[in-house]
């Protein structure tokens, strides 16, 4: 009996032995796997790190020794070279804040109400708001484009927010719709009961119980209007351009400056990380759709 | 405080492609000033429906509710000044407890701070929660939870006081001291009451009348003692009581006795026609182990519970097995012959399920 036990302990100690080193083989692996995706996934931003921060002459050199310079992005914050960068930094900043403000305007409101009321249609005008996310911008930049300039929105603030609203819209409301949803609806309830209007209920009640859903979802809407390329590609040309097509400006001429283009990118990269950096704990919540309760 | 009064109420839900379902199927109820009336019934039946219909938060498909003799009926919950505590509590997780109750006071126009914090101080020293005011409620026991929803409940002084399952979510002990206090403190504030329960223990405790409901429908209106004494249909008799009444099967015969199988007949005791087929309502507690006369019966398991026991038996030829709640010093084998003999014996119709009186 004795024996047998103490069989079964060696028995076990070894077994734990082995899990234990392929725990601690895993481990390395693991790590191996995720230094080599690291490697992969920043090399191109190491890469255009490098780039702006070569002299324009050594551009072309495919050695890594070069004499780092802040020139590149001298030139681009100073305007120089007939491109006014910071310009459309500020175009950028503008219209995506605009698109935000306006998306969060309209959009708890719809979400709150598609989360709680029934009403006729409510579903299908949920999905044609889906329906806005996945269709190609390009199917429908051709018409807008014709329309813009008809309409005079062509190159302008209003447009570019205007138009961004078919990306952050849906966005809010489907993410807001979610969190929402998550809410009891007797805590509202409770709120009519006391005397206050829906409306009321709605400002005191429901919408300070989603404050995280908000800022999560306030920053992901701005990272995508923020980061759109093709409307601002074709719908604006000077006034209202943003940073995503301005700083391709610098390939253009006689001579492609990719230095430059490279140090107007990682100029244009601040504000989204910045953002996302400050409001980190609420964008893993904000990524989950309001899965995950308070 | 204030009469409710609903007549003919109805609930339907309509949705496209499907049938319509008819929840409450014309209630009729009358409260009186105080009364607290225990709306009792399985989960389904539409009692929270009902309830959910007097506060104003579901539209009324027919009748009407009147309050204090005014119909109420289309005003919107924040017209009608009727407080609920909910199954779920739903206490504002970012305000403390003493914001809560003030959130409600803060609603009324022209409202005061003073007369807000003293109206919140008086109603906490009331339900006992003066220790707790600053306290979150994410850091309340479920009672104490419980009890800041009953006074954020109370503190407007609603003319009606609807309580869904109130006890449902707290802990046996927890309950059985709840349940007295709020016993207490409607006795108290006299506040006319409807509570909303599946549970019997909590109905018969707290209410003055019981309105035992079914599918949408009221199956009797009584006092505790009524429904558990003369209950209406079988359904009441085995909903209300605690080990179930046994419902036994058989057919009325000449001799004013059903025949529950070839050798057990069990005297009715009112007449039925002969052939009718009927169910014989006993309760275990109306059942005694005899020692000459009664029925001959098999043991089939005793479960002796200290202050009393519960023994399954076997009738002979008959399908259901009778259970009998026997005293604390009966002590029974496995497959023991006894006889069993009826005290109360309540008839229904097989059919219909109505008591047969």
């Amino acid at each position: 009996m004795k024996g047998r036990q103490a069989a079964g302990v060696r028995a076990r100690g070894r077994q734990a032995a082995g899990v234990r080193a392929r725990g601690r083989l895993g481990g390395w692996l693991a790590d191996a796997a995720l230094i080599l995706y690291f490697v992969f996934a920043l090399f191109p931003v190491a890469w255009m790190l490098i780039l702006s921060l070569k002299p324009a002459d050594q551009l072309f050199s495919t050695y890594f020794s070069f004499t780092p310079t802040l020139e590149s992005y001298r030139t681009v914050l100073g305007d120089r070279e007939g491109i006014p960068f910071t310009r459309f930094f500020g175009n950028s900043l503008v219209v995506s804040v605009g698109a935000v403000a306006l998306s969060l305007v309209v959009g708890l409101p719809a979400a709150y109400a598609s989360a709680r009321l029934r009403f006729k249609g409510s579903e299908n005008l949920m999905f044609t708001l889906l329906s806005f996310r996945f269709a190609p911008e390009l199917t429908v930049i051709v018409p807008l484009f014709v329309l813009y300039q008809k309409l005079g929105l062509f190159d302008t603030y209003v447009g570019m927010v205007w138009v961004l609203q078919l990306i952050t819209l849906p966005l809010v409301v489907w993410i807001m719709r979610s969190y929402f949803a998550d809410l009891t609806p007797e805590l509202e309830q409770a709120a009519l009961l006391d005397g206050y209007t829906r409306t009321q209920a709605f400002f005191k009640v429901a919408l300070p119980l989603v404050k995280p859903g908000v800022a999560a979802v306030s920053l992901l809407a701005f990272i995508f209007a923020w980061n759109n390329f093709v409307f601002p590609l074709i719908l604006t040309s000077n006034e209202a351009q943003t940073v995503t097509v301005g700083a391709l400006s610098f390939l253009g001429g006689d001579r492609p400056k990719y230095n430059l283009t490279a140090a107007a990118a990682l100029v244009s990269v601040v504000p989204p990380l910045l953002l996302a950096l400050t409001i980190q704990r609420y964008l893993v919540r904000g990524l989950s759709f309001g899965a995950v309760k308070s | 405080m204030t009469a409710l009064e609903l007549r003919e109420l109805r609930k339907t839900y309509r949705a496209r492609g499907r049938p319509p379902v008819e929840a409450v199927r014309g209630i009729d109820l009358r409260l009186d000033s105080g009364e607290l009336l225990g709306l009792l019934g399985p989960s389904g039946c539409g009692k929270s429906t009902t309830l959910r219909m007097i506060a104003g938060l579901e539209a009324v498909t027919g009748g009407d509710i009147l309050v204090g003799g005014t119909s109420v009926t289309d005003r919107p919950a924040q017209r009608r000044n009727i407080g609920v505590a909910f199954e779920n509590y739903a206490l504002y997780p970012p305000l403390t407890v003493a914001e809560n109750l003030a959130f409600g006071l803060r609603a009324r126009r022209g409202s005061r701070d003073e007369d807000v914090s003293r109206r919140v101080a008086e109603i906490a020293e009331r339900v006992g929660l003066t220790g707790i005011l600053d306290a979150r409620p994410a850091g309340l026991s479920s009672g104490q939870k419980q009890r800041v929803c009953l006074a954020r409940a109370l503190v407007r002084e609603p003319d009606v006081l609807l309580l869904d399952e109130p006890l449902s979510h707290l802990d046996a002990a927890r309950r059985d001291t709840t349940r007295r206090e709020l016993k207490r403190l409607q006795r108290d504030l006299g506040h006319t009451t409807i509570l909303v329960t599946h549970d019997q223990e909590e109905a018969l405790s707290l209410a003055d009348r019981i309105a035992v409901m079914r599918d949408g429908v009221i199956q009797q209106l009584g006092t505790p003692y009524e429904i558990y004494d003369s209950p209406a249909t079988a359904f009441v008799a085995d909903f209300v009581g605690e080990p179930a009444i046994n419902l036994l099967p058989g057919v009325a015969g000449a001799d004013g006795r059903a025949r529950l199988s070839a050798g057990v007949r069990i005297p009715l005791p009112v007449p039925v026609p002969e052939g009718r087929p009927v169910l014989v309502g006993i309760r275990p507690e109306e059942l005694g182990l005899t020692g000459a006369d009664g029925l001959p019966a098999r043991v089939v398991a005793h479960e002796p519970l200290l202050e009393s026991g519960i023994a399954t038996l076997a009738l002979p030829g008959v399908e259901r097995h009778l259970v009998v709640l026997t005293g604390p010093e009966v002590r029974l084998a496995h497959g023991e012959q006894v006889r069993v003999a009826a005290g109360l014996v309540h008839v229904f119709d097989a059919e219909t399920g109505d008591s047969l009186r």
